[in-house]
């Protein structure tokens, strides 16, 4: 079966992406594809390459993007829900006159087509939130 | 063309949940047939408010609604015993709903390719 899955929640504040992120393992494991990871709300902080979570604790951008590189997953992340919260690449920082870019490589930003795009074309949407 | 279902669920200007299903419901019609669906508190968003009386906090995203048709999203629902819970003047309203009842809603949920829920 083709996944798709939707992670609204904030990566710290909630265990959603907890969730998410095993629920996607035992996805893989199963046998099963995932067509694309659709961060969304406050689940695109995930994104930021400067979160340092204390080291005793699991640094979920790392794990998101570990699974992504051995599965080659897309991450996506909405473009209107990272522009309010300061998650910007390259071309956003230099549109917006912004001093850096701060996204974690192995995410996209990306418009919120690519999750109604990925709800229509796989058999199941996944939904997580905070 | 696929169908897509928006559901609203939540208040005007509670959460920006409000703001982001008609952007979604907008961006979807380049994807699918997209219909709309106000459930519970969300049915409060059907109602016309003057842009003056909007939260000065909140932008005024309702008057995305008037713009509905130019998307060609005309199937617009609403439970039954929401709108009705809520005693909504409908000289007031945005957009005309379809009233549903619970199976009817049950049956459309049932049937839909997709749904988006906000």
């Amino acid at each position: 079966m083709n996944f798709a899955l939707s992670i609204q929640g904030s990566p710290y504040d909630s265990a959603c992406h907890w969730s998410a992120l095993r629920f996607a393992e035992a996805v893989l494991e199963a046998g099963h594809s995932i067509h694309r990871i659709f961060f969304y709300h406050d689940a695109v902080l995930i994104g930021s390459n400067l979160q340092a979570p204390p080291q005793d604790e699991v640094d979920l951008t790392r794990s998101w993007q570990a699974l992504s590189s051995q599965h080659h997953l897309d991450l996506c992340l909405c473009i209107a829900s990272c522009l309010r919260r300061g998650i910007i690449n390259q071309t956003e920082a230099t549109r917006f006159e912004k001093p850096t870019e701060n996204l974690h490589i192995g995410f996209t930003i990306t418009g919120l087509g690519q999750l109604i795009e990925a709800a229509l074309v796989t058999e199941r949407l996944v939904t997580f939130r905070g | 063309m696929t169908d897509l279902m928006v559901i609203f669920s939540q208040r005007p200007h509670s959460s920006i949940h409000a703001q982001e299903a008609l952007d979604a419901a907008l961006a979807g019609t380049a994807f699918a047939e997209v219909s709309l669906l106000f459930l519970g508190d969300g049915v409060l968003q059907l109602l016309y408010k003057p842009i003056d009386a909007t939260p000065q906090h909140r932008k005024a995203f309702q008057r995305g609604f008037a713009a509905l048709t130019d998307y060609e999203i005309t199937n617009i629902a609403c439970c039954a015993d929401a709108f009705n819970r809520f005693r909504l003047p409908e000289q007031k309203l945005i957009i005309q709903p379809t009233l549903l009842t619970p199976s009817d809603i049950s049956h459309r949920i049932t049937h839909s390719r997709q749904i988006l829920s906000f």
